[in-house]
């Protein structure tokens, strides 16, 4: 599927955002340019005073999500889209892949997207699985040393979880 | 043989295993969710609400929507009414806003009249008839709170709760200053929750994290810890979890057995009666799915009356956030205490005159916006409609979580029975269990948003008297899945009833359903007090039959 054979099918946005589940963090290719490009992309949404991918171990947990057999396929398929799609935006404004683009560029490229139906839930998926790895227990292998929750003073609920659950 | 066999263990089902267990009669519960203790419990987000533990998968199993498109089209949509699949129900996950209902919604069509368009009735008992067992659950299940005497105060048999109310947070007493000044009687809401240690469970911890997740003190009165624990120490109850319960058998007049998957294998159940208690939609659903050649159309339903007045709680809530900033510098720090409870209500106005004609109306609740944090940072995400990034993003977030509070209020109001909202059976769509799915149909009438709008703008007046900004409020017409009663109304009239006075199937010798779907309007409270009270009441009822 291509971007705008995704932006024709209406309906699917509506999985969007739904049953996202998550796993026990695995080993992935961290040189693959997927999640080098998604560490990039995290790098230009997130403000200096927020916790970083690497503290909070985000593109470990997304590179978890995506391997998981309890995610629909469709969504991973849409989630893996969406950096393709983002470098073909980038490839349109600037005939450069978004890795490649200065931060400025990238901040356009951003802007750009975000006005596509696409975009909007490419961001907001990647969001989720921010906050997911920031909010959740470290048990499951991410807000490594509760960064996440030390940065807005979180105080989890008690008891807090001492093994990932048999439904993620 | 089993004295009584039971399909569900939450509210409905939990008083009659209680009751008959402890009166020596040997019954058998059977439950399709997971046997989970208090210590399992925790408030794991990720698992818990992210990842829906208590739920079965929409893949396995779930429940059809009849609907229309844009283009006019009529299609089935999916959508999932399930509100808890572990034994004790959905109380375990209920926040517990316990409310009886008041003597005039036993008798809505008597003082209010019909209503064009509604299959509105008088209930076959009075609040007299409810008001021993509403007492009984106070006490043997566990209500806290404090009587405060307003307008439509209901009579009580005892004078005050049991158990004290639960540690408030700072803005309760505002709330009540707010009150005040708008010439409101707000009181503290009565909640199945206990402050201090009794009936030989723990007190809250206040953990910031009730509604929603499993209770892991075992303080919030939850089926489970309440009753099925201690009725498990009589030595007279089983519960078989991981049990699907797909039919049940009969001959003309007696039902005579009960099929049920567990481990992927066919078993069956005797007993000499026979307790529907799955919560409504789903007791319909089996009743639906037992047909046999007595009963063609389904299960004591030869009156085409089983999954008919399917009623939901109408209303809807609204929210409004206070910031810091706007507080006096004494309140500042007050406002951001985690964990205490905010427990007020208002129901000044359960009944209210307009334009001379009286109308019912209803219940409002207050609280805190539900404390799970990633649906709080998803919503920092949004500037209007647009998502931001970087300085902005974070700004929002710090706002949110450490500057400002979100105050939340619900409304409860009746969900006026009528001919379009009922549940049937697919039998094209399958689940898991190779049974037909619950196809439900909409049709809400109108006087439900009607009501609902007016009580909000009660609701807003006490938020803006509060200071709070970014006011929002969304009353709809759209079905609360955790608040659903009817489909297997009682009544006198065994034409227009599929239950009598008793919540015995008309038609069968030896039927009772005893969860919500025996109610043919809802009040306007949550309905949890009432499905505990009523089966208290069935039980007593069931002794009697066991005794004849």
């Amino acid at each position: 599927m291509n971007r705008r054979t995704f932006m024709r099918s209406a309906g699917v946005i509506t999985l969007l955002g739904t049953n996202l589940s998550a796993g026990y963090i695995i080993d992935f290719d961290k040189n693959d340019s997927f999640y080098t490009t998604l560490e990039l992309l995290f790098s230009d949404l997130l403000a200096a005073d927020m916790p970083s991918v690497k503290q909070l171990n985000t593109i470990a947990y997304i590179a978890t999500v995506l391997n998981s057999k309890k995610v629909k396929e469709n969504e991973k398929d849409f989630y893996k889209n969406g950096i393709k799609w983002l470098n073909e935006d980038s490839k349109e404004l600037y005939n450069k892949l978004y890795s490649n683009l200065n931060s400025d560029q990238r901040q356009n490229v951003l802007k750009h997207i975000n006005t596509y139906s696409w975009g909007d839930s490419f961001l907001y998926n990647s969001f989720i699985y921010y906050f997911e790895s920031m909010f959740s227990d470290p048990v499951y292998g991410v807000n490594i040393d509760e960064s996440g929750w030390k940065y807005l003073n979180y105080t989890p609920g008690y008891p807090r979880p001492n093994k990932v659950g048999e439904n993620v | 043989m089993y004295d009584v066999a039971i399909v569900g263990s939450g509210a409905g089902a939990a008083p009659i295993a209680y009751e008959l267990s402890n009166a020596g009669y040997k019954v058998v519960v059977l439950e399709k969710g997971k046997h989970y203790n208090t210590e399992d419990f925790n408030k794991d987000e990720l698992s818990v609400a992210r990842n829906n533990l208590f739920t079965p998968s929409l893949d396995d199993e779930y429940h059809l929507v009849n609907d229309i498109d844009k283009d006019g089209k009529a299609y089935k949509r999916k959508q999932s009414f399930w509100n808890g699949s572990l034994v004790g129900g959905s109380s375990n996950l209920m926040s517990g806003y316990f409310h009886r209902m008041k003597p005039n919604d036993f008798k809505l069509k008597s003082v209010y009249g019909e209503i064009k368009g509604a299959n509105v009735v008088d209930w076959p008992i009075s609040y007299d008839d409810l008001e021993p067992y509403y007492d009984k659950v106070e006490k043997v299940v566990g209500v806290s709170g404090r009587v405060v005497d307003h307008k439509f105060q209901e009579k009580r048999s005892s004078k005050d709760f049991p158990f004290e109310p639960l540690a408030e947070q700072a803005i309760s007493s505002w709330i009540d200053d707010a009150c005040k000044k708008l010439n409101f009687t707000s009181m503290p809401t009565p909640r199945a929750v206990l402050a201090l240690p009794a009936l030989q469970r723990n007190s809250c911890s206040y953990s910031n994290f009730c509604g929603s997740y499993a209770c892991a003190t075992g303080a919030k009165s939850h089926a489970k810890v309440a009753l099925l624990d201690k009725a498990l120490k009589n030595g007279n109850l089983t519960i078989i979890s991981e049990a699907f319960v797909y039919k049940i058998d009969s001959s003309k007049t007696d039902v005579t057995s009960l099929k049920y998957i567990k481990n992927s294998k066919e078993q069956e159940i005797k007993a000499k009666i026979y307790v529907v208690a799955a919560q409504a939609i789903e007791s319909s659903r089996l009743l639906l799915n037992s047909k046999n050649s007595f009963f063609p159309y389904g299960l004591a339903n030869n009156n085409k009356q089983v999954g008919k007045n399917l009623i939901f709680s109408a209303g809807g809530s609204g929210e409004g956030r206070l910031y810091k900033k706007d507080l006096p510098k004494s309140k500042q720090d007050e406002l951001l205490v985690r964990g205490l409870f905010v427990n007020r209500s208002l129901q000044d106005w359960y009944e209210y005159f307009e334009y001379g004609k009286a109308y019912k109306g209803g219940t409002i609740d207050f609280l805190f916006e539900h404390q799970n944090p990633v649906p709080r940072a998803l919503e920092a995400l949004y500037n209007g409609n647009d998502i931001v990034w970087g300085k902005e993003l974070s700004k929002n977030l710090k706002t949110s979580f450490l500057e400002s509070k979100v105050i939340t209020f619900e409304v409860f109001n009746d969900w006026l029975p009528t001919d379009g909202t009922f549940v049937d059976v697919d039998d094209t769509h399958k689940d898991k269990f190779e049974q037909s799915v619950a196809l439900l149909s909409f049709d809400p009438h109108k006087q439900d948003i009607k009501v609902g709008k007016h009580l909000a703008q009660k609701a807003e007046q006490v938020l803006r008297e509060l200071g709070c900004k970014e006011m929002s409020t969304g009353i709809s017409s759209a079905p609360p899945p955790n608040l659903v009663a009817g489909g297997c109304r009682f009544g006198e009239d065994k034409k227009t009833s599929v239950l009598d006075k008793n919540c015995k199937a008309h038609e069968l010798n030896n039927l009772y359903v005893s969860d919500a779907s025996f109610m043919p309007t809802g009040g306007s409270v949550p309905y949890t007090w009432t499905i505990y009270a009523n089966s208290f009441r069935v039980a007593d009822m069931i002794k009697e039959h066991l005794q004849s």
